[in-house]
């Protein structure tokens, strides 16, 4: 009946994903600094207080999340009408995911060797490091630990509807 | 940008736009700023800045100094209570000579020879009564024996020369002075003279005022008297005397107006103070001196009593206090070593006599021994050993150099205790009054100590060491956890320190840290490593207290 499966399941799924108000990723730095975060939601942890400025910074990933229900909802009811669509949205907000610990990395080496801080850490991608803090007289050993919620497995699978659904519509382009 | 876009983004915006005019960002961006400043700031206050643990030290060295200076010395301190006349009844018989109310008449001296041995002088006696010429006294002459004249009588006297060629020089130039002392009815006055060649001198002595009078009392006391004085309107006892029981002794008394006295002591108006001293017991009271002359100390009576009180030690001690039921000592003596007789205030010598006879009188005395005090009472008649096996109470000075009340509820051990709760105010000093039932237990003894310091209770043992120091060797420290987050303190290290359990302070809570201290004196100066966990941070810290 559908002409593009893949690319309505994609679309619908895009949606629901946008719309569901789950953290994707915790960044937990020895419990010290936790952040909480998704592409349309944000909360700092520091020294186990919720830091306010975490309602600033949602507010604008919330402001996003609307923008994208928006546009997303036009692409469905384009699609619907029968116009061949092709939304990276999800993907690309997925993908970019795999990118912050290189960002989280490259802010910690600032910090520290500015700070004069010593550190062992080295780059971490997901998982668990034990990271080793020297500074003035006191040592600290931090467990560092980045790991995405079951949501953005969710969202990375749904991302990669992409693929089929760019093939279906490229086929058809034919 | 097609137009559903545009529009979505315009509402994305003033969704944005809404919250921050809604919740005022702008105005509260400063706590957005400093929030996460504050909470690190919290770190400062986890562990009290004006906690000082090393400084509350109670110093018990006098104690046991006292204690090992009792074990090498040992003595008797004694106070030896004089006999207390239980009735001082009796009287002092007062002969007092008739005494004229005026003396008149005239001695005739004439210059009779002069040999190598002495002089010989012709005296004529014109009193109507008889006189004695006690003494005849100048440079170089000597009378040998008192010379009685009756009435117009007139011979010759020998004066002995001591020196013959000094006497001739002073007597050739005229300067050889004679000094009679006469005896007229027992008034004694003295006149003079110069011895020359042309003596033919009558000496006179008219109108003689006063003088002085010489008196026989009589003691009926059964006991030794002391007379130290008696004063009237026109008499003084010229020096103290000393009569013993049942006995009679001569009195010199200077009247100062004869004829005065005269009138007051024929109607007995003649009002004396009396100060007389029975075995050490001083007492002033007035009497009438007149014909029939009594003087009694009744029963009610105090005074003041030198009382013989002997140091064992080679050392001065202090005697703050010394007191009983019906005397009192003046005031705080250094005792030196040895015998010292310090005044004492009785204010009834007859209670205290019947007291002291049935063995009811009680001294209590305050020693002072370097800076420890003692107090002890005893029965009066006793004397206090002062030995090694001795208890009293002691008095130890300990400094409170913290900035808070330090509160000492009670420090216990076998052979001592705390009379009473002391507090001590900051930066202060205070007395801690501890009563040791054995000093000879002291330098081993184990002390507890209850305090309060921060508000908060310490309890505290230790062992009274050889080092005759001790000090508070465990603090509990107020640890406080400003986060959200558990705070795992493992371990609180030094040289001279440790932590005693793994504490978990939940969030928001403050706990007691218990942490032993090993050496208070050096803890000071080293650093501490504390190793402590917040959330799964594990935190290795070293500071210096």
């Amino acid at each position: 009946m559908i002409k593009y499966p893949f690319t309505l399941i994609y679309l619908i799924s895009s949606l629901i994903i946008i719309v569901l108000p789950f953290y994707w990723w915790t960044y937990n730095f020895g419990g010290l600094v936790v952040i909480e975060t998704s592409p349309f939601q944000m909360s700092i942890y520091f020294l186990g207080t919720f830091l306010k400025i975490s309602y600033v910074i949602s507010a604008a990933l919330e402001a996003f999340r609307i923008f994208l229900i928006i546009v997303i909802s036009r692409d469905i009811y384009l699609f619907l009408k029968g116009k061949i669509i092709r939304n990276r949205i999800l993907l690309m907000l997925t993908i970019s995911y795999l990118v912050y610990p290189i960002i989280i990395y490259i802010v910690i080496t600032y910090l520290t060797s500015s700070h004069g801080i010593y550190s062992n850490y080295s780059f971490l991608e997901i998982g668990k490091e034990l990271v080793s803090v020297k500074y003035e007289n006191a040592n600290l050993l931090l467990t560092f630990t980045f790991y995405p919620q079951i949501i953005y497995w969710i969202a990375l699978a749904i991302s990669f509807l992409f693929i089929p659904s760019y093939l279906e519509t490229r086929k058809l382009k034919k | 940008m097609d137009l559903v876009k545009l529009i979505g983004a315009i509402i994305a915006i003033a969704f944005f736009l809404a919250y921050i005019i809604i919740t005022n960002v702008p105005a509260n961006i400063n706590t957005y700023v400093n929030q996460p400043k504050q909470i690190a700031n919290q770190i400062n206050y986890i562990i009290p800045k004006n906690f000082s643990i090393s400084s509350f030290n109670i110093d018990l060295q006098n104690l046991t100094q006292l204690a090992n200076e009792y074990k090498q010395i040992s003595g008797k301190l004694s106070i030896e209570v004089p006999s207390f006349y239980h009735n001082l009844m009796g009287n002092f018989k007062i002969n007092m000579p008739k005494i004229p109310k005026r003396i008149t008449g005239k001695l005739f001296v004439n210059l009779s020879s002069i040999n190598i041995r002495g002089v010989y002088l012709n005296i004529y006696n014109d009193f109507n009564q008889s006189i004695i010429i006690e003494n005849i006294t100048g440079k170089y002459l000597i009378l040998s024996s008192e010379q009685y004249f009756t009435p117009m009588e007139e011979r010759m006297i020998f004066i002995n020369i001591t020196n013959f060629t000094g006497f001739y020089e002073l007597y050739s130039k005229g300067e050889e002075n004679v000094t009679f002392h006469i005896n007229v009815d027992g008034i004694n006055f003295t006149s003079y003279m110069i011895l020359s060649k042309s003596s033919n001198i009558s000496l006179s002595v008219p109108n003689y005022q006063g003088g002085t009078v010489s008196v026989n009392i009589t003691n009926t006391f059964p006991y030794c008297i002391i007379i130290d004085n008696i004063t009237g309107k026109y008499l003084y006892l010229e020096k103290n005397i000393t009569i013993g029981s049942n006995a009679t002794s001569t009195a010199v008394f200077y009247v100062s107006n004869f004829t005065g006295f005269y009138n007051l002591y024929n109607q007995s108006k003649e009002i004396v103070n009396i100060s007389v001293e029975v075995d050490g017991i001083k007492i002033s009271k007035e009497e009438l001196l007149g014909k029939n002359f009594n003087i009694s100390l009744p029963n009610t009576l105090g005074g003041v009593v030198n009382i013989k009180v002997y140091n064992p030690f080679n050392f001065t001690i202090m005697l703050y206090k010394a007191y009983g039921e019906y005397f009192q000592l003046e005031s705080a003596y250094a005792l030196k070593p040895g015998y010292s007789y310090l005044p004492f205030n009785v204010t009834n010598f007859y209670l205290l006599y019947n007291n002291i006879k049935d063995k009811a009188e009680n001294i209590t005395i305050l020693v002072g021994i370097g800076n420890i005090n003692i107090t002890k009472t005893f029965p009066l008649y006793s004397s206090i050993n002062l030995t090694y096996y001795e208890s009293g109470e002691v008095s130890i000075t300990v400094s409170n150099p913290l900035d808070t009340t330090l509160i000492i509820y009670n420090i216990t051990g076998k052979y001592l205790y705390l009379l009473n709760k002391t507090e001590i105010k900051p930066f202060s000093y205070g007395i801690l009054r501890i009563y040791v039932t054995n000093f000879t237990g002291i330098p081993n003894d184990k002390i507890t100590l209850l305090a309060n310091v921060y508000g908060e209770n310490i309890s505290e043992s230790f062992e009274v060491s050889n080092s005759l120091s001790i000090s508070i060797n465990q603090v509990d420290v107020p640890v406080h956890n400003p986060f959200n987050e558990t705070i795992i303190i493992y371990n609180v290290t030094g040289k001279y320190l440790y932590l005693t359990k793994i504490y978990t302070i939940p969030p928001g809570c403050t706990q007691l840290l218990e942490i032993k201290i090993i050496n208070e004196s050096e803890v000071f100066n080293e650093n501490i490593t504390i190793k402590a966990q917040i959330g799964q941070t594990n935190i290795t810290y070293v500071m210096g207290l």
